[in-house]
């Protein structure tokens, strides 16, 4: 087989890794997007993209667990939202079902779960009209009681802006996974910093050894 | 207990059956500090085998870098209070 020894260039010119990732590593880059995991299983990876996928998704239900579906696209804190996007299609999906509750918020009429509609229609009767009368610390205790006798609609910040960076988190990490996948595909290696350290320090002592000699000669003249 | 019927997992709030665990938010860290810890390991390692012992140690370094960092928050507030006071008005 011809080769460059041979001076004859045409054949095993360019390492077959730099003919690019190929159409496999560019359905892995979206597919690791779409589907935390799936770019490392699809590169051969498979079980490396099943710990990433699993802790990514375990993390992104965890999320939704704590905060329930409030936990996407939380008001006034678009950067989870953006985030939470990074995740693919659990946040496609969640993303459809938080638009479709506050639609049905907006129009109880429309809830198909008969309690939650049931509840939902008998807070907007009994708590949202306030009584012109009403002191502030009569409306205080009117929605303390009420928040008691419903807890499903008692809000409760930390835990669920917790369930809102679980989410986001989750879409965080998803994003290393991806660069992973595109390191991968792309046969790029990492820097070892602490070789790269070395490698530094050798370089300037070099440089030291070679400045000695020219001193001496020099007799430190200047 | 009517008003659980009306609770669906992952889409209501775990706290609407489980108000108290508001008291106990802060030890929500630990999974997501394992978490993290998991996938920016699994992607660093070469060898799977590694992960568990590399994703234990660097859950339990960003758990005391966090520690740390707020026990430096508390002294600096604390400080503050009682050497500088509070603001004029």
């Amino acid at each position: 087989m011809a080769s460059r020894e041979d001076g004859y260039q045409a054949y095993d010119a360019r390492d077959p890794a730099e003919d690019g990732p190929g159409p496999i590593g560019y359905a892995a880059l979206v597919a690791a997007w779409l589907a935390p995991g799936l770019g490392h299983w699809l590169i051969g990876q498979k079980a490396r993209g099943v710990i990433l996928g699993l802790t990514v998704y375990i993390l992104f239900g965890a999320g939704l667990l704590l905060g329930g579906i409030r936990a996407i696209n939380p008001a006034d804190q678009p950067i989870w939202t953006y985030t939470q996007f990074l995740t693919g299609w659990p946040m496609l999906i969640s993303n459809h079902l938080e638009m479709q509750t506050r639609l049905e918020l907006a129009d109880p009429a429309t809830i198909n779960n008969p309690e939650l509609k049931e509840q939902t229609l008998q807070y907007q009767m009994e708590y949202q009209p306030r009584p012109m009368d009403e002191t502030p610390d009569q409306a205080q205790a009117r929605a303390k009681a009420f928040l008691d006798a419903h807890p499903i609609f008692a809000y409760h910040p930390k835990v669920q802006d917790m369930g809102s960076v679980y989410c986001g988190i989750a879409g965080m990490l998803n994003l290393l996974v991806i660069f992973d996948v595109l390191l991968r595909i792309t046969g790029s290696t990492r820097e070892d910093p602490e070789q790269a350290r070395r490698e530094r320090l050798k370089v300037l002592r070099d440089q030291e050894k070679e400045a000695a000699p020219a001193d001496a000669a020099t007799g430190g003249a200047s | 207990m009517t008003h659980l019927l009306a609770f669906t997992l992952l889409y209501d709030p775990i706290t609407a059956i489980y108000p108290g665990l508001s008291a106990y938010w802060l030890w929500l860290v630990l999974p997501l500090a394992a978490a993290i810890s998991v996938v920016y390991k699994g992607t660093r390692v070469e060898h799977l085998k590694d992960l568990t012992l590399q994703a234990g140690i660097m859950t339990v370094q960003l758990i005391l870098v966090m520690v740390l960092a707020a026990a430096l928050l508390a002294l600096w507030y604390w400080g503050y209070v009682h050497l500088v006071g509070p603001m004029p008005k």
